[in-house]
């Protein structure tokens, strides 16, 4: 045997569930998990890397960009997260556990990105993902999400 | 005798039978698409639904520097 410089995959997964904190942190409630929250971006936004938070308030604020539209509420839907942040060989990973739903909606103006925010934490921003550009007429927009593994897994750490 | 089966429109409840409807795949390199159109006798688009299966999951890479 001999030595390997590695970043621990133990650390990886446990980033992903709160555990470490190498600069100032909140203090957390509980050691329960966060609630995630996905909104949809008109294709006009410009969400990406600097977006730090959702800019609006969930349940009745839309943020600049945000999709408006018939039964869609400002800050979008809950993610469920049925499965616990873990590991495929030396890379961390976490998949919502059900696909992201919006059901019978009508958003007529295109959109193609969703916001995955952090609703505990003062609706800090997690990752934003880019589709191809869609409307919706009285219908349902559906993300499935991906085989949760280390090569699909919807959020990874390598 | 049976009730007639409706559908939620932008026209409301309408006849399901009064609808044409058309689905599609589109499989690209980024995602995986189903698209389903309704549309009434005049044409006029009235719903669709579109479901996505990304193929572009997000992936943090870490690196460390040696110490020495």
């Amino acid at each position: 045997m001999a030595n390997s410089q590695a970043i621990c995959t133990s650390f990886k997964v446990e980033l992903l569930k709160g555990i470490h904190a190498l600069g100032t942190t909140v203090a957390r409630g509980g050691t329960t998990k966060d609630t995630i929250y996905a909104a949809l971006y008109l294709a006009s936004a410009s969400k990406g890397a600097a977006t730090t938070d959702f800019g609006g308030t969930q349940g009745s604020v839309a943020d600049t960009g945000e999709v408006t539209g018939t039964n869609y509420v400002a800050g979008g839907v809950a993610v469920t997260n049925g499965t616990e942040p873990t590991n495929t060989s030396t890379t961390a990973h976490w998949t919502p556990s059900a696909s992201i739903v919006y059901t019978t909606v009508t958003l007529s103006t295109a959109f193609d990105a969703v916001l995955l925010y952090n609703l505990t934490q003062g609706e800090k921003a997690i990752a934003v993902y880019t589709f191809g550009s869609q409307t919706i007429t009285a219908g349902t927009f559906t993300l499935t999400m991906p085989t949760n593994d280390g090569t699909t897994g919807l959020l990874r750490l390598a | 005798m049976q009730d007639e089966p409706l559908i939620y429109t932008s026209r409301g409840n309408v006849p399901i039978k009064s609808l044409k409807y058309e689905h599609r795949w589109e499989d690209d390199e980024n995602e995986i698409t189903l698209s389903e159109f309704w549309f009434a006798e005049d044409g006029e688009l009235v719903k669709n639904n579109c479901h996505k299966l990304a193929k572009r999951p997000l992936t943090i890479g870490g690196e460390q520097a040696r110490m020495a």
